[in-house]
């Protein structure tokens, strides 16, 4: 807790009264902020920052709102070290956008795009279970973070100062995570002009959300279920099992888990799918619908975790000395302490000065 | 020709440094080897989480100074240097203001210090321990085990090369 009296605290938020720099630590340590967090410029000034826009929406609570800037700061800090080290890899992933007027459209153009990211990712048709790495390493930055008791999946955002970042809410199953990334990768290369969308729990099942966003919407579901199950991998898969094209009367609800957990999908994507992919009918669907099928346990992790790449990235520019020990600290949301024991158990020695 | 003045005892700390000797039980030879006095930011104080005794009880015994430096300056130099924490721009700031030694062992400080304030501006760990024993606060042949347990106890962090400057020194005592 911050350890200053009320009319100080009045007198900080109204602008009356400098914040000195062990009351900034305090109050930094009581809102589990970075100190960088409160140097950056006020809000007003960031009008067009994807953040606003965020804190815009009306799917994020006052309870999220924590996470958001935490995300954000993330990002700021992870372009930052990229800068620093010179590794800065445009991000901006190439932006297959196009108008879109009907549900129809909107699939069509999320099953291509999905084959085109996937050509231009290089991988092929393979089950895509590692995309938060495979996203991480093409320079996008995916921050997982548990979101307890909240209805956001996750949320994206462009931004020209730090390019391409997701977050996806650790506290789903973790298809609904993979699902989820995969959706918001969906909007920030087909939407046009992206600067941040949330993926909620209300708005997939919200029908009365105006039509465009709707469309866009499905273009992002479609992008994701193509992308994760891409067509021919799904067909090929079946075939392992002994299920040809036309025998669908193969098909079990056995069959149908051991698909969905090649593809890391829920029960329920892998289903739709087969529906999209005319494996099944819509009709067949129904006698498919699972009893005893349940998806993973919801994963139970809350602690805070940051991008395997970001951490690389921080402890190198310390071993460079191109960041001090209390700046690593503060980029890995760590103290002095328990960032000195990670530089010595990873025997990192700083560059001569 | 103007010599730059440099204070030979007006040391300012960096929690680097503090946390090694607070670590060891050797906090008190740190003051003695600086005129019984040393001076530090708030916000170093700050990060200071772990064996506080001995620093609580110098500064309530005015051995250790506080100095808080005003979040403008530090703001001002955490922009422009964007690659130190609030302890370590905070130190900085007061250095730079004062004309005074910095105490630290971080790499990215240490290159600050050598580029905008000069190198005899600078003192290590391993420097003051040196110090000590040119003092004779300290006995020569303990200097290593001293290293040892701050490495052991602090993590301590050090190059190869700084040691062994380091011992080369220390044998030339």
């Amino acid at each position: 807790m911050v350890q200053l009296p009320r009319p100080s605290i009045s007198n900080i938020e109204s602008s009356n009264r400098a914040v000195d720099s062990m009351e900034l630590v305090q109050i930094a340590r009581a809102l589990k902020k970075p100190i960088s967090f409160f140097l950056e410029l006020p809000i007003e000034q960031i009008q067009d920052e994807p953040l606003t826009v965020l804190y815009r929406s009306d799917e994020i609570s006052e309870a999220d709102k924590s996470a958001v800037d935490d995300f954000i700061a993330v990002s700021k800090d992870y372009s930052a070290l990229e800068k620093l080290l010179g590794v800065e890899d445009s991000s901006l992933l190439p932006c297959w956008t196009g108008t879109i007027k009907s549900r129809w459209e909107a699939i069509v153009q999320g099953e291509k795009t999905a084959a085109d990211l996937r050509g231009y990712l290089s991988i092929g048709n393979a089950p895509a279970l590692d995309l938060f790495n495979i996203l991480e390493q093409r320079g996008m930055k995916v921050v997982l973070r548990s979101l307890p008791n909240s209805k956001v999946w996750g949320f994206s955002i462009t931004s020209k100062e730090f390019g391409h970042a997701i977050f996806v809410n650790t506290q789903s199953t973790r298809e609904r995570q993979l699902f989820t990334l995969a959706h918001e990768l969906g909007h920030t290369v087909m939407d046009r002009d992206h600067t941040a969308t949330v993926l909620t729990e209300k708005k997939s099942k919200d029908d009365d959300a105006r039509e465009q966003e709707i469309l866009a919407e499905v273009r992002a579901n479609s992008f994701a279920a193509a992308f994760l199950m891409p067509e021919l991998e799904v067909k090929a898969a079946m075939l392992k099992l002994g299920v040809s094209e036309g025998a669908q009367e193969e098909l079990s609800t056995a069959t149908i888990d051991y698909l969905r957990k090649q593809f890391g999908v829920s029960y329920k994507a892998m289903l739709w799918r087969l529906v999209n992919l005319k494996v099944i009918s819509k009709k067949e669907r129904e006698k498919f619908q699972p009893n005893a099928v349940d998806e993973v346990v919801p994963a139970t992790d809350t602690l805070p975790s940051l991008p395997e790449r970001y951490k690389a990235l921080a402890v190198e520019a310390y071993r460079r000395a191109k960041i001090s020990i209390g700046k690593l600290a503060d980029l890995l949301r760590i103290d002095i302490y328990e960032a000195r024991k990670l530089v010595k158990q990873f025997g990192i020695q700083q560059s001569p000065a | 020709m103007v010599a730059r003045l440099v204070p030979e005892n007006i040391i300012v700390s960096d929690a680097t440094v503090l946390i090694n000797f607070l670590s060891t039980s050797t906090f008190q030879l740190l003051l003695q080897a600086f005129g019984g006095r040393l001076h530090v930011t708030d916000a170093v104080v700050g990060e200071i989480k772990l064996n506080r005794y001995e620093l609580d009880a110098a500064i309530d015994a005015g051995s250790v100074v506080i100095h808080k430096i005003p979040i403008d300056k530090i703001d001002h130099l955490m922009k422009s240097f964007a690659d130190f924490h609030l302890g370590e721009a905070s130190c900085l700031v007061l250095a730079k203001e004062k004309s005074w030694k910095i105490a630290t062992d971080d790499g990215a400080a240490k290159r600050f210090v050598a580029r905008d304030l000069g190198a005899t501006y600078l003192m290590t760990t391993l420097d003051i321990l040196l110090e000590m024993v040119a003092l004779g606060k300290l006995e020569k042949s303990r200097t290593p085990d001293v290293v040892t347990r701050m490495e052991k106890e602090a993590d301590f962090l050090y190059t190869e090369t700084d040691f062994k400057q380091f011992e080369d020194r220390l044998r030339s005592l």
